[in-house]
């Protein structure tokens, strides 16, 4: 009997299980639904290179010429489900129309976080899908200040796209230190200094209250922790103050979300037949032994390697147990010309050397290990430091080896 | 098994280094990618396809 697979989500998690799923050997029909109407897309330049240069969406496929129909990948945009039925085993797409499967990827990973106000402002953007970045980029054309509320990935990238062109830019940050949720509050300073240098002012402990203007936004009202009500005049706000996973159509599903869908290590769900990979799912990552929900390519690249072969186990393609995740998180980022990259968790004990190249950080616990490198400009420097964070590095022998850099 | 790298697309991420550090490297003089074999042996499969996998830019094909 032939099985089939069904795919909500069609980003780089899915298309990472789907190229998976036929080297393992799955023969049988691969749909994929997609809410985006946009054919699928790589997201990382949509902060980076999207926005600074005129790219063709060509540019930035998903998928090669051919390659979907190499696959034999049944592709369907602008296709949101809708619900799920995991008795009948099948999923509800908002047209009504059903598509029974017998085994389920959920992949559909994020959006945007929003504030509770200013949606019908003009000026005010947020970046998430392409449909997002291509009016980040009209925006910044015509605008002479910028202001990004959150200085996270999407916040600092787009801030030195913009300062690169000219605006005059403002990044107000809740916390004490940017990009604090993968690099905790001690590692920061680095970061702050590349856009410091370039004439950016980053704030720090804003809450950030409203905006000014009728039609379009003209200043961001905030407070901070030292000062009262202050203003900053923008004619461009950018919100990049994270982002949830899209689990809004399972509830009601006995499927288990508790800050994205809950995975064992091989991407099983707590329902029978149903999967979850990438920016929408929590698996146990057995490196740590506890649940982490990583919003990062290559996590979401590793979960569909996994789960493509959870699945062929499940439909019984193979014989071969599923992999299982064990990984040491890691992210890049470009902003200016430089190119920053960290690989681990955040440490207690952080010491900073510059290298010919550029500057490594290690994160650590003393009398502990190493936990992470932050390097900036040497990246063959963080492609070792993610090993020897896996192999679990004395942090006195991690300071060795910086030296040594 | 063959590996093929495009170095115009290659931006020097070394996320190929992470998944296969026998086979890839970053020359510290071009900044770009360099292979330490362009035809590993069948035990470095899964590594060398991982690491096309992992590269943000698909510089890498690997010929089976």
């Amino acid at each position: 009997m032939t099985r089939s697979v069904v795919v909500v989500g069609a980003g780089v998690a899915a298309a990472s299980a789907l190229r998976s799923l036929r080297r393992v050997g799955f023969t049988g029909p691969i749909h994929l639904f997609d809410a985006d109407a946009d054919s699928p897309y790589d997201r990382p330049p949509l902060s980076k290179e999207f926005l600074a240069e005129p790219l063709s969406d060509a540019s930035i496929a998903l998928f090669g010429d051919g390659e979907l129909e190499m696959l034999r990948a049944e592709l369907h945009v602008g296709s949101a489900v809708r619900s799920l039925d995991t008795v009948a085993r099948r999923v509800v797409l908002s047209g009504g129309e059903e598509r029974a499967y017998d085994a389920l990827l959920i992949a559909n990973g994020l959006a945007a976080r929003r504030l509770p106000y200013g949606h019908d402002l003009h000026g005010v953007h947020y970046l998430r899908t392409r449909k997002d970045a291509k009016g980040v980029r009209e925006a910044m054309k015509g605008a002479r200040r910028l202001a990004v509320i959150g200085a996270g990935f999407i916040g600092l990238e787009v801030a030195a796209v913009a300062r690169s062109l000219g605006l005059e830019v403002t990044v107000l940050e809740a916390s004490r230190a940017p990009l604090g949720r993968v690099l905790g509050h001690g590692a920061g300073g680095q970061i702050t200094a590349l856009h410091e240098r370039r004439g950016v002012g980053l704030r720090f402990g804003c809450t950030v209250r409203g905006f000014l203007g009728e039609e379009k936004v003209s200043a961001v009202e905030f407070t901070t922790i030292d000062e009262g009500p202050c203003l900053v005049e923008a004619d461009f706000v950018l919100v990049g103050i994270g982002a949830e996973p899209n689990t809004g159509w399972l509830s009601g599903s006995p499927v288990t979300i508790d800050d994205g869908i809950v995975c064992d290590s091989s991407g099983r769900t707590s329902v029978d037949g149903v999967f979850a990979a990438g920016d929408v799912s929590r698996w146990i990552n057995e490196l740590s032994g506890c649940h982490h929900r990583v919003e990062q390519w290559q996590s979401a690249v590793e979960h569909g390697q996994i789960v493509a072969t959870s699945i062929a186990s499940y439909l019984g393609v193979s014989d071969v147990p599923p992999a299982r995740w064990a990984s040491v998180p890691y992210f890049w980022s470009d902003q200016y010309q430089h190119k920053i990259q960290f690989c681990g968790s955040p440490g207690t004990d952080i010491v900073t050397r510059e290298t010919e190249r550029g500057s490594v950080t290690c994160l650590g616990v003393p009398g502990g290990n190493l936990t992470g490198v932050l390097a900036i400009d040497d990246p063959a420097a963080v492609a070792k430091g993610r090993r020897l964070v896996r192999n679990g590095l004395s942090w006195d022998e991690a300071r060795t080896w910086l030296e040594a850099l | 098994m063959r590996i093929e790298v495009d170095l115009a697309r290659c931006k020097a991420y070394a996320n190929c280094v992470m998944e296969a550090p026998d086979i890839f490297d970053i020359d510290g003089a071009s900044g770009k990618v360099s292979l330490l074999t362009s035809t590993p042996d069948a035990l470095q499969g899964a590594e060398a396809r991982a690491a096309a996998a992992s590269c943000p830019v698909r510089a890498i094909v690997v010929i089976e």
